[in-house]
């Protein structure tokens, strides 16, 4: 295995050779594997190993970022020139910068990050998951017609940091994950819906039978679909959309959002953004969360972040500029791939599990929208309003009475974060290191007919 | 999850030997050279001799077909905020993807280390698909053949001097400004790179090709007390910095991101539900990608995974509309010189009068179904193996004066900028969001509105389209196209039209 760790701290020595005033190297190296079957064949069978090596230059002030996935030696010191060369055109901002170095360190706690156990599976196995989940799912239910592919992938991660302060960290993370997609028709009527676990160890994946199970719950129950007319009424999110809508929450709190003014909760601190019933949280230390991590990408140590507390904004999420620059604690909550520079990214992100049982949330509903997916754009971040294409349940006196499709649903993200009046117990993390449970917001305006 | 088809603006993404040949023939008509011939040697230090070798790695264990992408691409982007570049970047990316195919069964695997030893190991491992003792595929001698260059450019921007960049910058940073005292905000971004290709397959086709493209976009926000709203706008292409002068200056992208935030200043609610819908022309061909292109990739309909799967010949739309695909203007975001296999892009019609005539092809789907590539196997880059993607996807012009379309709605919505869409291929659901559009009343533009989702059938909307518009326009800027996690930069165009019925996703509930 190449020495990453050796290879940052000289491109930090070399950079500084060359004149840099304060610079970080950052190197992401990962294996991928992944394959595909459909109707129990094989599709495709990828595997890959790659690389990448991103610097950071400060000087005078100015920054520069430069990258490479060539790490001769040649190469590098090339890469290297040219951030000192561009940074000729940057400018000076006072609030550039490393982060503070009584912020750095590596969490000693026990985090659970590298699964060994996923190198030894073989891959007939691996494809064999894949085609179980597939075909229990196909043969569950007769009007699932066609597959939409059932894959794994699994993989690993390592990122090493080194900066020009002397911090020097590195960890690697596996993941593996299961998925299939499925199509059911009735009526002449196609439907497709898909389900999935990623995780990173596979003794916490779903099994294939679960997996396979599920989407082909999810799709035969969209079966009938219908519109419905345009209305007001109360909206349960499942877990997935929910978590959705938390995750802009997380953007909307970034600090480099707020000084940029291109964010709903500009000058909300201290305010009530939400409902009592939610709490919000990011903990990179959270041990067994898919998105747990011993430092984040300015090497500052990480801790558990909760920035929103009962229904208020507790803090902005800040990084080591925007902290400067708003004068507000760093939060150490920043995420980086080797082509840029350090940006607010989740770790272990969730809304707090409530005490209501699922169920009985739906239960609660005389006559309203069970939400299943919304369409990815359709959010403003800088006034919080949202308009998206949904699809789910349309609920009757407490259970659902028939799924619906073509619809809209709009209105303003705060407004309907204050509007929860009941959150689930099913707190779980499914794919990656966001999570909610179900939400209950008393009214939304559904567009239809 | 995986499945989901988007589009979003950047920084806001064979039958046999025959047909084989026919696509080599038509690679090889071109006349000027698109590049520099030697770009195999200048950047991958490889010849004809080490390809062989690889590509017969690839086929030992029984595979009909593979292929070795070499790529070296160069990016470069300045970020300007607050009177000030924030940062400057500049990087390379380089690496080999080797596919290797039997049937429609592919194994892949890449590699950043272009040394022959570690090619053929990628070479063995994505051999491993096939496992046929019997078979006898046999790597072709390889030429090199010389493409068309529908790129011509100038002005590299990639190998520009930064303060050339950084006039523009100043252009549009200054432009913006003056607009209105309700500017407070204005950045601005120029991203560019060039992609050195070099391609060869166990036909014997071999190519290189440049591949230059670039996206200049400024973004305004506006205040008003405590109103905020942000505008967005972004120039660009296979073009270099001549696109400025030629095209379109840097100034009018800032007015147009200034126009919008300003304007976004007094945007109303609407209610939600069905209306009538006039789409403005550019970037509403954004519905035919979503509505219409997406679902006409012929990866999802030769699975009949696709809303149109075993629909050629019936009616999709009404008898006005004639949807394209066409990788073929010069120096447009979506055009290529030669596709990421070795096919020579072509003019697809999809839609004729309504009719539905085809799909989009790769090699694999063309010889599953029989047909003839139609130049639509796209990549991301070297890391990835092509499907069936879109280029350059518009709808020919129709005969209604674009006035005429207007006074024509009593009350409806004028749809003029777009956020982005997204479809379900299988239901042929998609959903676009407006981020421009004005009421019209009486057949006149009134009230600006707030940003709003469209959300429509493809199909059930195609057959709609009531009236169709005489000024065919394509989009500009930075319309990028993401599918099974791949981007790709792709183009649109679309005169105005006018659709009887869209659900609007408003946030009010008519009284």
């Amino acid at each position: 295995m190449n020495d990453y760790r050796q290879l940052a701290t000289d491109v930090v020595a070399e950079l500084k050779r060359q004149g840099a005033d304060a610079c970080d190297v950052f190197v992401a190296n990962t294996t991928d594997f992944s394959t595909e079957v459909r109707l129990g064949r094989i599709e495709k069978l990828e595997q890959s190993i790659s690389k990448g090596l991103g610097m950071r230059v400060f000087k005078g002030g100015a920054m520069a970022l430069t990258y490479t996935t060539d790490f001769a030696d040649k190469s590098v010191k090339s890469i290297a020139a040219q951030a000192l060369d561009i940074v000729k055109v940057s400018n000076p901002d006072e609030f550039n910068g490393l982060a503070p170095r009584e912020s750095l360190g590596v969490y000693d706690g026990k985090l659970m990050l590298f699964d060994e156990s996923i190198a030894s599976i073989p891959t007939d196995r691996k494809i064999d998951m894949a085609r179980e989940a597939e075909e229990i799912g196909m043969k569950s239910d007769k009007r699932i017609t066609n597959s939409n592919t059932a894959g794994w992938s699994d993989g690993t991660y390592q990122v090493t940091l080194a900066t020009s302060d002397g911090f020097v960290g590195q960890y690697r993370t596996t993941n593996a994950g299961l998925y299939v997609g499925l199509i059911a028709e009735e009526g002449g009527v196609k439907q497709t819906d898909s389900w999935y676990s990623f995780q990173r160890y596979a003794n916490k994946l779903l099994t294939p039978k679960e997996v396979g199970l599920e989407a082909a719950r999810r799709v035969t129950s969209k079966l009938g679909a219908r519109k419905v007319k345009s209305q007001t009424v109360p909206l349960v999110v499942d877990p997935t959309m929910a978590q959705r809508m938390i995750g802009a929450f997380f953007g909307a709190a970034s600090g480099r959002s707020v000084y940029r003014k291109s964010s709903f909760l500009v000058g909300k601190l201290g305010e009530a953004i939400a409902s009592p019933l939610v709490s919000i949280v990011d903990d990179a230390t959270l041990a067994d969360g898919p998105g747990c991590r011993p430092f984040d990408a300015e090497g500052v140590k990480s801790s558990r972040v909760p920035f929103i507390e009962k229904g208020v904004l507790k803090s902005y999420l800040c990084d080591s500029y925007s902290s400067r620059r708003l004068k507000m604690p760093l939060t150490g909550t920043t995420n980086r791939g080797y082509q840029g520079g350090p940006n607010i990214g989740a770790s272990n992100l969730f809304l707090m599990a409530g005490d209501r049982d699922p169920k009985d949330i739906i239960k609660s509903v005389k006559s309203g929208l069970y939400l299943r997916t919304m369409s990815a754009q359709g959010f403003n971040p800088v006034t919080g309003d949202f308009s998206h294409g949904a699809t789910g349940h349309w609920i009757e006196n407490g259970e659902f009475a028939y799924p619906v499709q073509e619809i809209t649903i709009a209105g303003n993200v705060i407004t309907a974060f204050k509007n929860i009046t009941a959150v689930g117990n099913d707190l779980k993390f499914r794919a990656g290191g966001v999570a909610s449970p179900t939400l209950l917001i008393s009214e939304i305006t559904v567009g239809g007919a | 999850m995986k499945r989901r088809d988007f589009i979003g603006r950047t920084s806001m993404t064979l039958a046999a030997a025959a047909a084989s040949e026919a696509w080599l023939t038509s690679v090889l008509r071109g006349q000027a050279s698109a590049a520099t011939p030697d770009i195999f040697g200048t950047y991958f230090g490889v010849g004809p001799e080490e390809m062989k070798r690889l590509l017969e790695i690839c086929l030992s264990r029984g595979a009909d077909f593979a292929d070795l992408f070499f790529e070296h691409r160069v990016a470069s982007s300045l970020f300007f905020e607050e009177e000030k570049v924030k940062a400057a970047s500049r990087g390379i990316d380089a690496g080999v993807g080797v596919r290797v195919v039997k049937g429609d069964q592919v194994g892949f695997a890449f590699s950043e280390d272009l040394s022959m030893e570690s090619l053929s190991t990628a070479a063995r491992t994505a051999s491993a698909i096939a496992n046929d003792a019997a078979a006898k595929a046999k790597v072709m001698p390889i030429g090199l053949a010389k493409l068309k260059n529908l790129y011509p450019i100038g002005d590299l921007a990639t190998e520009a001097d930064l303060n050339r960049k950084l006039g523009f910058i100043n252009e549009a940073n200054k432009t913006a400004r003056a607009y209105s005292p309700k500017i407070t905000r204005v950045t601005c971004s120029f991203n560019d790179e060039v992609k050195y290709l070099a391609y060869a397959n166990s036909d014997g086709v071999s190519w290189t090709d440049m591949q230059p493209v670039f996206v200049f976009s400024t973004s305004c926000i506006a205040e008003e007390g405590t109103n905020r709203q942000t505008g967005y706008e972004s120039g660009g292409g296979r073009i270099g910095l001549e696109y400025f002068a030629k095209k379109r200056p840097a100034a009018d992208i800032a007015r147009e991101a200034a126009r919008l935030s300003v304007t976004l200043l007094e945007a109303k609610d609407i209610e939600a539900g069905p209306m009538t819908v006039v789409l403005g022309p550019k970037d509403s061909g954004v519905l035919l990608h979503e509505a219409v292109g997406h679902g006409l990739e012929a990866d999802f309909n030769r699975k009949n995974l696709s809303n149109y799967s075993g629909r050629v010949g019936q009616r999709v739309a009404s008898d006005l509309c004639t949807v394209v695909d066409e990788g073929l203007f010069e120096n447009m975001r979506g055009t290529i010189n030669v596709d990421d296999e070795g096919g020579a892009p072509t003019s697809t019609v999809l839609i004729e009068n309504g009719i539905l005539k085809g799909y989009l092809h790769d090699r694999i789907s063309a010889q599953a179904m029989k047909v003839n590539a139609t130049g639509n196997g796209r990549r991301q880059s070297y890391a990835y193996s092509p499907m069936p993607r879109m280029t350059n996807t518009y709808m020919r012009p129709g005969k209604s004066d674009p006035e005429e379309i207007l006074k024509s709605v009593k009350r409806g919505i004028y749809a003029k900028k777009f956020g982005g869409g997204q479809v379900d291929i299988t239901k042929g659901d998609f959903t676009f969001s407006v981020n421009e559009s004005y009421l019209i009343e009486d057949g006149k533009l009134t009230t600006p509105l707030k940003g709003v989702t469209l959300i429509g059938n493809g199909p059930d909307v195609m057959t709609k389209v009531t009236m169709v518009g005489n000024d065919l326009q394509f989009a500009d800027g930075g319309w990028t196209c993401g599918k099974n996690g791949q981007s790709v930069p792709v183009g649109m165009g679309i005169p105005t039209c006018k659709v009887s019925e869209i659900t609007v996703g408003g946030s009010k509930v008519k009284a």
